[in-house]
């Protein structure tokens, strides 16, 4: 396994989610774990370090724990794509305090590389609203009530539709270096086209990233049963 | 309808990984440095590139070696990124600490080009900073170094089957026709459905539509409005009108790809799904070294020839991993959504006719296909349409006979 989402996990964990969930060992940090203090990561602001610290401030242990408990949804989500043999990645999408949609991994099935879990959520909601004939403007109205909870960074392609549909706030777990559109690689939470009518949303990382990460090392350490041959070997099941 | 025959008036233009740049001006980095002894030279750089190796700066030498006046050489290494102002010494990592006071090292900040040489000018410039290295393309599978032109024909009837479904709408819209270059197959062809679901898939375009966009781009200012091109416009879909079915995200695009997916299905329908090795955030997990992704995609090639020899249901068709291998055509410039979704279905190159100043991200406003850690990239080309294309319907053209093609009354600020 490599660790190397454990840095920026760490960086981006809020002191409150590090007692709930990853003082339990201590993070071993490879040395070129460094490097996200040094290169573009440092330019490019720690969005996610200041929003910890920002939503620390601005609330209480109780709005904290909803947050997480929110987060576990997204883990649960997660699971039931890693027991289908999907990259374990789920989502929850959250207004007035209620889950109202949800959403995980579902590219092998489908063959098709964009249906992450976010998609996934986004299209039961467009399905919903539909259904109850609300109009555009209405969707739009709703979008900008939800907060989503998933369970790894956006990709650019999740980030990006999310800014599109104008969502209110993210939190995720683990930062993705090597994709994510919301900070770590390109951060298109922040960088809409405000005379198009784009808006930015608040977007928080390192909760529950432990976990997160800890699906996604169980995941790759099994060998993707569904990668091009041999990638890495599968551990024979007894 | 489509003849080619005057495709000399086309232009295929490469858009590359970086921004284009004068070879005497490109972006430089700040990183520190200093003065080795030779005798430790070795041990320092084993060291260096074991804790420190530079991921994003691999085109740059660790070492420089000068000529002095005196007849005599000095070595100096580079320990490390530095911040863009000078008083950043809390960001050098312990170990890099470690090395300079055990060495004594004299650490100095000097600059080195950020990005790699596309040329041998670029390179020539780049090592009067700090020497880097340069490789010259030495392949030309995607077209890189240029379109034979049976190719060009190629690329410029596929664009033009793109153009032709992109304005056979109510209103502009964007369009994708996927194809896979080895049989020239057209995998898929759809247009934007963010306002509107029902598209004029698998037929002509009406003489009507034709003889309409004709007409009023030839007799005055044509008054087409852009703002239903969704990767122009991505913010904008609450505010369209629109049939009852629409939705936000369902730019072409995306629908093509989803159509591509589930052409797969159909045709090779069975559970095991031995070339999916999809990701979401799996390359992070992975190594990132070049070598290992020449591995996979070979593996890929592998798999796929073996299959072209078991499958039962289509023995004369390969099972298709993902996108890999074909082409897409878009009329505009995909968003950073849609570029994204091109690079998890593996797409090989993207041809789009126009630039997208709001959202693009090909270089417009980012530039995906330079992000290094991302674990696919394809070739990007801009199709630079003739004068007679553009009569045909799309806008009027501006300037006659060079290669400015900017057509008038873009919104936006559009420039082409």
């Amino acid at each position: 396994m490599r660790p190397f989402l454990l840095p920026k996990v760490r960086n981006h964990l809020h002191p409150k989610s590090a007692t709930i969930s990853t003082q339990s060992r201590p993070l071993r940090l490879h040395p070129c774990l460094r490097r996200p203090l040094l290169s573009s990561a440092a330019t490019t602001p720690p969005p996610v370090l200041s929003t910890v610290f920002s939503l620390m401030a601005s609330c209480g242990d109780r709005e904290y724990l909803d947050v997480v408990a929110f987060m576990k949804l997204a883990l649960e989500q997660a699971k039931i794509a890693f027991d289908s043999l999907e990259v374990p990645v789920g989502c929850v999408i959250v207004m007035d305090g209620k889950v109202i949609s949800c959403g995980r991994n579902r590219t092998n099935e489908t063959r098709n590389a964009t249906r992450h879990a976010e998609m996934e959520a986004i299209d039961v909601l467009l399905d919903q609203w539909k259904k109850l004939k609300l109009s555009k403007a209405e969707v739009s109205e709703m979008f900008s009530k939800c907060y989503l909870y998933v369970t790894c960074e956006p990709c650019i392609m999740c980030a990006g539709a999310l800014s599109f549909l104008g969502i209110k706030e993210v939190y995720y777990g683990c930062a993705n270096d090597k994709f994510g559109g919301c900070g770590s690689i390109l951060s298109l939470h922040t960088m809409s086209c405000e005379e198009a009518g784009g808006k930015s949303y608040k977007c928080t990382g390192g909760i529950m990233a432990e976990e997160a990460v800890s699906l996604f090392r169980n995941f790759y350490e099994l060998g993707n049963p569904n990668a091009p041959k041999p990638h890495r070997q599968p551990v024979q099941q007894p | 309808m489509n003849n080619c025959e005057d495709q000399e008036s086309w232009e295929i233009v490469h858009i590359p990984d970086k921004p284009p740049f004068p070879p005497h001006q490109q972006p430089t980095v700040n990183v520190y440095a200093a003065v080795i002894d030779p005798k430790h030279a070795n041990t320092l750089i084993r060291k260096l590139n074991q804790i420190l190796p530079l991921e994003n700066l691999r085109h740059v030498k660790r070492v420089r070696k000068q000529h002095l006046d005196e007849g005599s050489t000095q070595l100096s290494v580079i320990l490390c990124l530095a911040g863009e102002n000078n008083s950043q010494v809390d960001i050098i990592p312990q170990e890099v600490v470690g090395l300079i006071d055990s060495h004594q090292l004299d650490t100095f900040i000097t600059k080195v080009c950020r990005y790699a040489p596309l040329s041998k000018e670029e390179w020539v410039e780049q090592c009067k900073l700090w020497p880097t290295s340069f490789h010259p393309p030495t392949y030309n599978i995607s077209g890189i170094t240029g379109f034979s032109q049976e190719e060009s024909q190629l690329v410029c009837k596929f664009m033009k089957l793109a153009l032709d479904l992109a304005k056979s709408k109510w209103q502009m819209v964007n369009a994708a026709v996927i194809v896979d270059p080895s049989t020239n197959e057209v995998i898929a062809r759809t247009c934007d459905q963010v306002y509107s679901c029902s598209c004029p898939i698998n037929h002509e375009v009406t003489k009507n539509h034709d003889n309409m966009l004709l007409n009023s781009s030839a007799t005055e200012e044509p008054k087409l409005s852009f703002d239903g091109v969704s990767c122009l416009n991505p913010w904008g879909w609450s505010n369209q009108k629109s049939c009852d079915s629409w939705h936000p995200l369902r730019h072409a695009a995306i629908v093509a790809i989803e159509d591509s997916a589930a052409r797969d299905r159909n045709l090779f329908p069975g559970g095991q799904h031995d070339l999916a090795e999809i990701d979401h955030v799996e390359p992070a997990l992975t190594s990132p070294s070049p070598k290992k992704q020449k591995t996979i995609s070979m593996d890929v090639n592998d798999l796929e020839e073996l299959n072209s020899h078991t499958n039962g249901c289509h023995p004369e068709l390969s099972r298709p991993y993902l996108c890999t291998g074909y082409d897409i055509y878009l009329v505009w410039e995909p968003c950073a959504m849609c570029a994204m979704a091109l690079v998890h279905q593996r797409i090989k190159r993207i041809f789009y006719a126009y630039p997208n100043p709001t959202a693009g991200a090909l270089g417009s406003v980012h530039r995906l296909q330079g992000e290094k850690s991302l674990n696919h990239h394809y070739a990007v080309f801009k199709v630079l349409l003739p004068r007679e294309s553009l009569n045909r319907g799309i806008m009027s053209l501006v300037s006659k006979g060079d290669h400015a093609k900017k057509p008038s009354n873009m919104p936006h600020g559009v420039s082409l």
